[in-house]
């Protein structure tokens, strides 16, 4: 039997025609071909298939996809891309928070539906808001890290740009791209 | 009750496969733009061996590491490679692609000799620069020697390199030399026992790698801190044992089910089990490695697990010889101890 759900995949209205078995990770892996997912235990133990649905952190593997019909799922590809990263991604990447990578987007994607509801933790709740993601290479010292030094720089945002970050927004937007479209707010 | 121990160990690990041949291959090529291509068998498989490969060839030829792209473990496109394995990939990879790059600067240095009007013993490589030695007047861009002996010369800066690491195999005596060199670890690490339910939790984790050069310090710390995660799973709560019952299990030809069969019941360490942990990069020169260097690799979960066995016998005397020191464990060894 086939059904057709629509659903918000990253702010775009989808549709995807699945069968009543499909969990959310195989729709977005194998239908929707969405990367940064990934398919690991498929049993909602490791958080390497992490998505945000409705602002809050799932693993996409226990959902059954028929249930997130008129819902708003948030991957990954969401949050930045190569050249303007979200500041999660940049302390990831600074920091050296990942090694083989695989279940980087899981901490991520975790990390980020924690941070909208709270915005400035203690570093044992951000333990506990990490602690359904595994990892099985560099650990937790610098996942946890790169948390804290991301909630540092989105309150920098917040509260003005540096001089650096001023002078690369002027760059950026030189290079043709707008204040709005780099989500700049200049003073 | 809750008691406090400490405990220390220190072990050796060999550098490259034991009493095997074990080499890598790599070829080195630098286009006429002066980036440069690598292709390696090495296979990076989250330890970072493409990132210090390149680091390596960067260095090795002077050009900006982002110059520098790593193409490693296809089979069907890549020389050969033994594996990653026994701490191997950045000793024997990284001797692999110097030895390429040797033939490639070589290359280079006789088009530069014909440019600037010089030999090639004269020149030397300086930050993208061939430089004569004995007049700074004459010296050509690295990319520039390296079209002008494409486009030129008609000769590619190309080059091919092999590593063997050195080992005898050991015979029936135990005379030999097993492996090409050793590289060491030590952990030492404070640990609470509740003697009331067995609870083992490990409180602060002090962990060191002789890993001779670091060349990228900051992989050789997520070694240090995954190794020590790891192996605070296996001193306290992971177990894995073969299932089957009977005379089926005293076949020759049992080949057993493996229990558990999921992460939920083999219950790997996560952000709420992270002790405190220092790290430290203890930096020795290793004379035959690849600028000195050595491996961080298997040996940072090597000795935690007997460093926290000795501090539980430090807090409570008991000697746990079958890991993971369970609570169920710890709490019968306490019960021996008392009757």
């Amino acid at each position: 039997m086939k059904l057709t759900i629509r659903f918000k995949l990253n702010g775009k209205a989808v549709s995807a025609a699945i069968t009543p078995e499909m969990t959310l990770l195989t729709v977005l892996k194998d239908v929707m071909l969405v990367n940064s997912v990934k398919r690991a235990c498929v049993s909602g133990e490791c958080g390497a298939c992490t998505v945000i649905v409705d602002g809050k952190a799932m693993n996409a593997c226990l959902i059954l996809a028929m249930t997130i019909e008129d819902k708003n799922v948030e991957t990954l590809e969401n949050l930045g891309a190569p050249d303007r990263l979200h500041p999660l991604q940049k302390a990831f990447v600074e920091m050296g928070a990942s090694q083989c990578g695989f279940c980087t987007p899981g901490f991520i994607m975790a990390a980020k539906a924690f941070l909208d509801e709270n915005p400035d933790p203690t570093e044992e709740q951000i333990r506990v808001a990490l602690s359904g993601n595994l990892c099985r290479c560099t650990g937790y010292v610098k996942p946890v890290k790169a948390v804290q030094q991301a909630i540092q720089e989105m309150k920098d945002i917040e509260s003005g740009l540096t001089p650096v970050q001023a002078i690369q927004g002027a760059a950026r937007i030189m290079q043709g791209h707008s204040a709005e479209e780099l989500n700049i707010q200049i003073h | 009750m809750k008691k406090q121990g400490r405990g220390i160990a220190g072990c050796m690990y060999s550098l490259t496969v034991m009493n095997a041949p074990n080499p890598c291959s790599a070829y080195v090529q630098m286009r006429e733009d002066g980036s440069v291509n690598v292709q390696t068998g090495a296979c990076d498989i989250g330890q970072g061996s493409n990132t210090v490969l390149a680091m390596m060839v960067a260095e090795s030829l002077t050009v900006p590491f982002e110059k520098v792209s790593v193409y490693s473990a296809d089979t069907s496109a890549t020389p050969y490679d033994f594996g990653t394995l026994s701490s191997r990939v950045t000793y024997t990879g990284g001797r692999a692609v110097l030895a390429a790059c040797e033939q490639v600067k070589g290359v280079l240095l006789e088009a530069a000799a014909k440019q600037l009007k010089t030999r090639p013993d004269r020149l030397s490589f300086k930050a993208g620069m061939i430089v004569d030695k004995y007049d700074a007047q004459k010296q050509l861009p690295v990319a520039a020697a390296a079209a002008i002996s494409q486009f030129v010369h008609r000769k590619l800066p190309m080059g091919m390199g092999e590593f063997y690491p050195f080992n005898v195999p050991v015979d029936a005596q135990g005379h030999g030399e097993p492996a090409d060199s050793y590289y060491y670890h030590a952990t030492a690490v404070d640990v609470e026992v509740d003697t009331d339910t067995g609870v083992v939790e490990v409180k602060k984790l002090y962990t060191a790698v002789d890993c001779g050069k670091a060349l990228n310090p900051m992989i050789v710390e997520g070694q240090l801190e995954g190794g020590a995660m790891q192996a605070v799973g296996w001193a306290l709560r992971e177990d894995m044992y073969p299932y089957g019952t009977g005379a089926e299990a005293e076949s020759p030809d049992f080949n057993p089910n493996f229990r558990p069969i999921n992460i939920s019941d083999y219950a790997i360490a996560t952000t709420l089990d992270t002790p405190e942990i220092h790290g430290a990069i203890v930096e020795t020169h290793e004379g035959e490695g690849p600028f000195g260097a050595k491996a961080a690799g298997e040996i940072c979960a090597n000795s935690a697990a007997p460093a926290i066995v000795n501090a539980i016998h430090d807090a409570v005397g008991i000697w746990i010889s079958d890991l993971p020191a369970t609570p169920e464990k710890v709490l019968k060894l306490l019960r021996d101890q008392q009757s």
